[in-house]
This record gives C-alpha cells, sequence and structure tokens, in this order.
C-alpha cells in the first residue's frame, strides 16, 4: 500500500469503517512509514481537539441569526430553537451550533489575516517544521528564486491547512474536509522528500 | 573504461583572468563514447543547458561549451553506462561557493537507452528518446518532445512540458513541482503531477486512461478524451478544475467543493450537501460511467465543459 493509499484510509481507520484485511493493511503501511504515523498522530489531535469543543451555554438564543449567515438561501431544516438560556432545555443540536459560532469565528479571524505571513501550527518534528528546518539549511545552495518560490509556496499551503482545519472545527464530521486535509498534509512530507533530493 | 576529465583551469588562464578582470571565457568540448542501445546515460551539471537528441547508433557524442570557471567536467563511460558529472562540491580555487558555472551541452545519445539527469538551474530539453527519462532541476525547465518509455520529472520553481506528440498511449509519467507549471500534451497511460501554486494541463490529443492531478493554489485544466474504464482523480485547494470532454464521454462523476462554485454543462447541477456549511456536490453519469472521474476542492471552482 503506497503511502497516498495510506493517507485516503486513515480517517476511516480511525472511524473504524475499514474491513480487517484494510485494516491490516494501513497498520503493516504505518508500522514502516514515520510520516504516515504522523499524519495519523496529527489527524488525531486534530479529531481529539474537535471533540474537546465546548457545549457553551448562550444568554440568548443565537441560531436565527447562524441560521441567516450560514444557510442564506435555503428553507430552515432544523427544528425551532426555544429562546431560553437554560442549559438543561436547550435542544440536541445546541453544541454544534455554538461550536459552528465559535469556529466561525476562528475561520474568519484567519482569513483576515492571509495577507500576513502565517506561521503553520505544527510539531517540531512534524513535515511542515523539518520544511522549515530543511530549507534553511539548503538556502545557500539553491538558486535564490527557487528558495523565494519555496517560501511563498510553503506559505500558500499553511494557509490551505489552517483554512481547511478552520472549517474541520465547524464541521469536524465533515469526511471530504478531512480527506482534503490529508491530502494536504500528504503535499507537505511530499515537497519534503522534493526538497531533500534538490 | 574512456575518461575524459577536462583538465583543471589553467595557470596561464589563471593569470590572464586576473588580468582581464572578472570577464570569462568558455571552452569547446567534442566528445564521443560508446553507449548500447540499452544503456544508460547519468548526467549532473549546475546550470547552462542540455540539448539531448536521440538517434540510432550504439554511441554517445556530446558537443557543447563549458565555462573556464568548470574546473571539473567528468566525461566517462564503460560501453553500457555513461556519465557526464560536473563536480558540485565547488571546493575550488576561485570558483568556490559559485552555482552559475555554466555548461552548455547538445547530446546525441541512442534512442532507447536510459537517461538520468540533475541539474541546479540548467534547462533540460530532451526530444526522440524512446527510453525511460528521470529529469529534475531545482529552477530550470525540462521540454521533453517524442514518446519516452516513462517520464519523471520533478523541479522547484521550473515548469516541465512534454509534448507526447500522440504517437504512443501508455507512456507513465510523473511530475512534481512546487511553483511550476505543468502542460502534458498528447499523452495517456498513467499520470500523476503534482503542484503547490503552478497550473497543471493536460492537453488537447490526450487519451487520458489514469490521472491523479493534485495542485493548492494553481489551476487544473483537462482537455482529453477518458478511455473506458479511466480514472482521473482530481484535487486542489483553491485552484479552479476546468475539464473539457468529448460529447460521447462515458464516465460517472463525483465532483465536490466545500466553498467553491460548480458549473456543469454535462448534465445536473450540484447540490447542496452540508446543512450547516456551503459545501456543494454532484454526482450523476454519462454513457455507459465506465470511467470514474473525482473531483475536490475546498474553495476553488469546478466547471465541466463540453469539448
Amino acid at each position: 500500500m503506497t503511502c497516498r493509499e495510506t493517507s485516503e484510509r486513515l480517517h476511516d481507520l480511525l472511524d473504524g469503517r475499514l474491513d480487517a484485511d484494510e485494516r491490516r493493511r494501513v497498520r503493516e503501511h504505518l508500522a514502516g512509514c514515520l510520516d504516515c504515523s504522523r499524519e495519523l498522530a496529527g489527524l488525531r489531535r486534530l479529531l481529539d481537539r474537535a471533540a474537546d469543543l465546548p457545549g457553551i451555554a448562550p444568554r440568548r438564543d443565537l441560531w436565527p441569526a447562524i441560521r441567516e449567515r450560514i444557510r442564506p438561501s435555503e428553507t430552515p431544516v432544523a427544528p425551532p430553537a426555544p429562546a431560553t438560556p437554560r442549559a438543561d432545555r436547550l435542544p440536541s443540536w445546541w453544541p454544534l451550533a455554538a461550536a459552528a459560532v465559535l469556529a466561525v469565528a476562528i475561520l474568519l479571524s484567519r482569513l483576515a489575516t492571509t495577507v500576513e505571513p502565517v506561521e503553520a501550527k505544527a510539531d517540531a518534528d512534524s513535515p511542515r517544521t523539518l520544511l522549515s528546518q530543511t530549507l534553511d539549511e539548503r538556502r545557500a545552495e539553491l538558486p535564490p528564486d527557487s528558495v523565494a518560490a519555496f517560501e511563498a509556496d510553503l506559505q500558500v499551503l499553511d494557509r490551505a491547512i489552517l483554512e481547511i482545519e478552520g472549517a474541520l472545527e465547524a464541521s469536524p464530521e465533515n469526511r471530504r474536509l478531512r480527506l482534503l486535509l490529508a491530502e494536504r498534509r500528504q503535499q507537505e512530507a511530499e515537497l519534503l522528500k522534493l526538497l531533500a533530493r534538490a | 573504461m574512456k575518461r575524459s576529465r577536462l583538465t583543471p583551469f589553467p595557470i596561464a588562464g589563471l593569470l590572464l583572468l586576473a588580468l582581464a578582470g572578472p570577464a570569462t571565457a568558455d571552452r569547446a568540448i567534442e566528445e564521443h563514447l560508446e553507449l548500447s542501445a540499452d544503456g544508460e546515460l547519468a548526467v549532473e551539471i549546475l546550470s547552462g543547458s542540455l540539448v539531448i537528441h536521440g538517434w540510432d547508433r550504439p554511441e554517445l557524442q556530446i558537443k557543447g561549451t563549458v565555462e573556464d570557471d568548470v574546473e571539473d567536467l567528468e566525461i566517462s563511460g564503460n560501453g553500457t553506462r555513461a556519465w557526464i558529472e560536473m563536480d558540485t562540491e565547488l571546493s575550488h580555487g576561485h570558483s568556490r561557493g559559485r552555482v552559475d558555472l555554466d555548461v552548455d551541452l547538445e547530446i546525441w545519445m541512442p534512442a532507447s537507452a536510459r537517461l538520468e539527469v540533475d541539474t541546479l538551474s540548467a534547462g533540460i530539453e530532451v526530444s526522440g528518446l524512446a527510453g525511460s527519462l528521470e529529469l529534475g532541476s531545482v529552477s530550470g525547465q525540462i521540454i521533453v518532445s517524442g514518446a519516452p518509455a516513462e517520464l519523471d520529472a520533478e523541479t522547484v520553481s521550473g515548469d516541465v512540458r512534454l509534448d507526447g506528440s500522440g504517437t504512443r498511449t501508455g507512456t507513465p509519467v510523473s511530475v512534481e513541482t512546487v511553483s511550476g507549471n505543468v502542460v502534458l500534451r498528447g499523452v495517456g497511460g498513467k499520470i500523476d503531477a503534482s503542484t503547490v501554486s503552478g497550473r497543471i494541463e493536460l492537453g488537447a490529443v490526450a487519451v487520458v486512461t489514469d490521472a491523479d492531478l493534485e495542485t493548492v493554489s494553481g489551476s487544473v485544466s483537462i482537455e482529453a478524451a477518458l478511455a473506458p474504464g479511466a480514472r482521473v482523480d482530481v484535487n486542489s485547494h483553491s485552484g479552479s478544475i476546468t475539464l473539457r470532454l468529448p460529447a460521447d464521454t462515458s464516465a460517472s462523476f463525483d465532483i465536490s467543493t466545500f466553498s467553491g462554485s460548480v458549473a456543469n454543462d454535462l448534465g445536473p447541477a450540484a447540490q447542496r450537501i452540508d446543512r450547516f456549511g456551503p459545501g456543494k456536490a454532484l454526482e450523476f453519469s454519462l454513457g455507459d460511467g465506465s470511467a470514474e472521474v473525482s473531483v475536490e476542492t475546498f474553495s476553488g471552482s469546478v466547471s465541466l465543459k463540453r469539448q
């Protein structure tokens, strides 16, 4: 199984959706692949953070405004929300709505700063950190225009990852978003290999 | 083994250079080596240019010029393998640390032999080769014409262009760049292309059997016929994706975007898929649906058009 095939199955692995044979093949690959193991660890942390998002009890009913901002062109499908401040009487979807408000705010604040250099959240041994370190080490050996292009594109990739992570905070169950995130993480790892070979 | 090492910078030349200032001259070179039809040539230089042609002789011919400051350019071979290698450690004399030492070569090699090239900024131009090509340049452009058995190309900022001329549809192509554009025309078979900000173009006369195209902010454009049972995966973050397909295309489509738009001239309109988000998805089939097309973006627009 290749890194890409493994990466595409990591979400299903965490969700327990792989059959026994695929699970075995993914685990065999993970046992010998540091990049994919790190990607799996990153995905676990992301899901843990999403799961830890607090269900905040609001002072007033925010749902109508949320509905207007998120679904401006469609008929509401969620049940009408009682205007009550008491958490124990809130509808079951309320934590999701509250989380969505927080996540949308986070996403908007991040998008608003996209003209500034972006610092990706990265662990010390993540492909992103290794990319920066390797680029610094090789800076003197590479043509300046290539270094500049590489740095600019790392920013592009950082922004993409931040945007997807922000959207995932609003929709942690969105499997397509998680696949997009996995693709971008995979691209980071591929860039690291390319830079090492250059 | 024939071995030809260009002599180090002569003392008389060094004195002349000292008197004449920083301007440097070029040395002309011409070498001939035996190389079998199933042999292999490896080239490693920093800057300058490489133009490589295939021919029907079991022989390698190398002509060109070398900047005088290039102190070591080794040309050697044993009949089945040949090397053209510049000393890239750059640890000699006044050229130490320089990465702009030009080597401009035109090479003729057996058409079916394998070719491996690594350069820093030198452009690579290859034509008429039917063997496997493994080409890498940090900032140089890679241009290939003809129908190689296989192409593996990597750059950081250089563009990659392959004009397969439609003469062979089974050429596996793998291209990876960071900011370079990827333009593939007249190719088929398995195609893997990945870039961050470059654009990917899969050109007019291609018949695609298996394509995996990936970009972050660059656009992707496919104008091709899909072979029966073909599989096409396109993935982008913010780059737009355009597919122009023939009217008789038989394929099933799975299109989705988180916040981009979807315009479909081939079938139904996309539907919202997320109760709380702006995501859109589109699944439909044309003909017997034997080919599979999957397109996924975060914010990039998707457009399906008829050729």
